[in-house]
């Protein structure tokens, strides 16, 4: 019993940080249909610019959260304004083609500037974890659990309550219509795009306590954050944290139940699926 | 659309210069045939991905000892022919392996060395064998690769096997009478596969009984999971095999909620076995065990090796450099026999290699059986005390004494 509660608690904060990674390509495929392969290299992207504002600055990557943010956000705006938006309207093998390629370039960049040793960052006091009783909670995690509900809580706010949220909306839904009320589409495209890498970098900087840095480290969670983005249903917010917490829990039991390789097979056929029965995802819309 | 032409042309520009240099490239292996000045050693490693650090390791200790060969005065017996190491990068991945391989062929190279992942080396092995030129495996461990007749492999390090086997006769040696229970954890792939199979059913040797046996994914991002698993089993002995992310993530959940043991042993861990690992965990890794390969660290010449090493790359050398570094020496000596840098001659040479002279820890000379396997291969004890790593056990390499139950 106490394995399963500390199985499930696991899963569920370690599926809080992929539901964020998730949420971003989520928000990116709804505004500009653009599935973002470049979205594992983009956390490592967030990994290293935490790990480089805390060495430099002396800090923990929590505080370091706004800077990795603010920076996240202009390496997306930019990304979506030079690379993406001249491909927009084209066919959609076009972009997808590019975020890989751009996946490629990231992931040697980081290669060429960082070298390819491990790197780690490490929080005063957060090297031993909470006991309650039998259970251990990890504080990394929970902490990371805790921003990601803040974030997550910020982009929803964002999306629903400004009048910026209305226009990403609204090109989501109508891009020529969006264009015809005065919308400035690419740029919404870019904000749009910024905010999605914003989730990626964040997941990123979260996940430095937890894990080595290394120029593929982000590789892991690739496709994961896919299989969330699909199963929660493409671009809806509330389907990708939902499906991030299932997948999480899934991953934790198939790990106590199975074991080995069978966590990363069980997600998959979980992908698989989803496909076959429900190919909108878990709180889809119909296909229009 | 005027953007357009001028991506075109600069694009046929490109193909034109990749082209011109692929001539070049011909016209020069055509003369190399002649030419013996200069000896060509092709080596694979995958240079991008998870493993880019282990291999440039591996490819800087190579050319050290290219460095230190050349200047030495090349081989003699060749009217001082120069070596000259060529990389391919793997990419950690079978088939750019394999057409890396090719491609170090096609350049003249004599021999090919590789590759730091199994599933990599073995498709290496096939492209070096179709081909007909000899193929000296760096790092891999995998026992089944040397299982297929291959006629011009050869391997230095032991394989997966005698690391199993070494673990199994020196716990049974060495444990004290209060370590009665062991788990077993490792990676699920092919390495740690073959490896765990060997340990678990031979555990009843050592009088030591196996609660569990324990697998992930390597690439895995978390192991809460099972590291509640092994809290709830609470052993005496934990053996661990994987490699250094995933054996970091291992020891930091086991840190956090406090779980120790009274031995901790790897078998060819990339984590414990490394200096950056000691260096992150500290105090405590005090006293984890390694069986793995070393060099030999009571020889002149392993000090002199790792003080130049340190020297030339400002970083200290790692376990698996050492095998890059007495590859090169293996094929010199080959080289110098052979006479010539056809790879046949090679090949006949380096299957009566017999050097006494080198830097591992293997009791005996670095000789050849008909597989291609290093017949001495052995394993040590490695101890992590005063965050350094110490060979303890066989006593013939010891440097200090093994450290049982904190």
């Amino acid at each position: 019993m106490n394995a399963f509660l500390q199985a499930s608690i696991d899963g569920i904060l370690m599926g809080g940080v992929y539901a964020l990674a998730a949420l971003g390509i989520s928000l990116i495929f709804g505004v500009m249909k653009i599935t973002n392969f470049a979205h594992g290299a983009l956390i490592t992207v967030g990994m290293y610019v935490a790990y480089e504002v805390c060495t430099l600055l002396n800090i923990t990557p929590y505080i370091a959260l706004p800077i990795v943010m603010v920076v996240m956000f202009i390496i997306g705006y930019f990304i979506q304004k030079i690379c993406l938006n001249p491909l927009m309207g084209v066919a959609g093998h076009n972009q997808l083609l590019l975020t890989q390629g751009l996946a490629i370039i990231l992931e040697n960049l980081i290669l060429v500037i960082f070298s390819a040793g491990y790197k780690s960052v490490s929080v005063p006091g957060f090297d031993t974890a909470i006991k309650l009783g039998d259970i251990t909670i990890n504080k990394p995690k929970l902490v990371a659990f805790i921003f990601v509900t803040v974030i997550t809580i910020g982009i929803y706010v964002i999306l629903n309550k400004t009048d910026l949220g209305k226009a990403i909306r609204a090109t989501s839904v109508q891009p020529e219509g969006a264009t015809l009320m005065g919308i400035v589409v690419p740029r919404i495209n870019q904000i749009a795009f910024g905010l999605g890498i914003v989730c990626a970098g964040v997941a990123g900087a979260l996940l430095t306590p937890t894990q080595y840095i290394f120029p593929t480290s982000g590789n892991t969670y690739s496709l994961k954050c896919f299989v969330i983005a699909v199963f929660g249903g493409l671009g809806n917010i509330w389907g990708a944290i939902v499906a991030g917490l299932i997948i999480g829990a899934v991953e934790s039991f198939s790990a106590l139940y199975l074991g080995g390789s069978w966590s990363e097979l069980v997600v998959y056929l979980i992908f698989i699926l989803t496909l076959i029965i429900k190919p909108t995802g878990l709180l889809g819309k119909k296909a229009r | 659309m005027k953007k357009r032409r001028v991506i075109s042309t600069l694009l046929a520009g490109v193909m034109a210069a990749a082209l011109m240099t692929g001539c070049g490239d011909a016209a020069q292996t055509g003369g190399a045939g002649t030419d013996t000045a200069v000896i060509k050693i092709g080596s694979v490693h995958p240079l991008t991905g998870s493993y880019a650090y282990e291999a440039q390791s591996i490819i800087n200790a190579q050319k050290l000892a290219v460095e230190e060969i050349n200047a030495a005065g090349g081989i003699k017996s060749m009217g001082g022919a120069k070596l000259e190491l060529v990389t391919g990068d793997s990419q950690a991945s079978a088939d750019t392996g394999a057409s890396e391989t090719e491609r170090l062929i096609a350049e003249g190279c004599s021999i090919v060395t590789g590759t730091f992942q199994s599933g990599v080396t073995l498709t290496c092995m096939q492209k070096a064998e179709q081909n007909e030129v000899p193929f000296l495996v760096t790092v891999s461990n995998n026992v089944a690769m040397f299982e297929n007749g291959f006629e011009w492999c050869f391997r230095i390090q032991p394989n997966a096997n005698v690391f199993a086997e070494d673990f199994i006769q020196y716990i049974s040696e060495v444990k004290t009478d209060d370590i009665k229970t062991a788990v077993l954890i490792h990676e699920d792939s092919l390495t740690g596969t073959d490896s765990g199979d060997i340990i678990s059913a031979n555990m009843g040797a050592t009088g030591i009984e196996l609660l569990d046996r324990i697998t992930y994914s390597a690439s895995t991002s978390t192991l809460s999971t099972e590291v509640t698993k092994i809290a709830e089993l609470k052993p005496d002995l934990l053996i661990a095999i994987g490699y250094f992310a995933d054996t970091s993530l291992l020891v930091k959940e086991l840190n956090e909620r406090g779980v120790t043991f009274k031995m901790v042993c790897g078998v060819a861990n990339g984590g414990i076995s490394d200096s950056k690992f000691v260096a992150d965990f500290g105090e405590s890794v005090e006293n984890f065990l390694d069986l793995n390969y070393r060099f030999n660290p009571n020889s002149d010449k392993t000090q002199s090796l790792l003080e130049s090493y340190k020297t030339k790359f400002g970083d200290d050398m790692s376990v698996h450099a050492v095998w890059g570094y007495e590859s090169i020496y293996v094929i010199a000596d080959a080289l110098e026999r052979a006479e010539s840098s056809s790879p046949a001659a090679l090949r006949d040479a380096l299957k009566t290699t017999n050097i006494e002279d080198h830097v591992l820890a293997q009791p005996g000379a670095i000789t050849f059986d008909e597989k291609g396997e290093n017949v001495n291969a052995a394993g040590v004890l490695v101890q992590i005390q005063n965050g350094k790593h110490v060979v303890v056990y066989p006593e013939q390499f010891a440097e200090a004494e093994l450290i049982v139950g904190k």
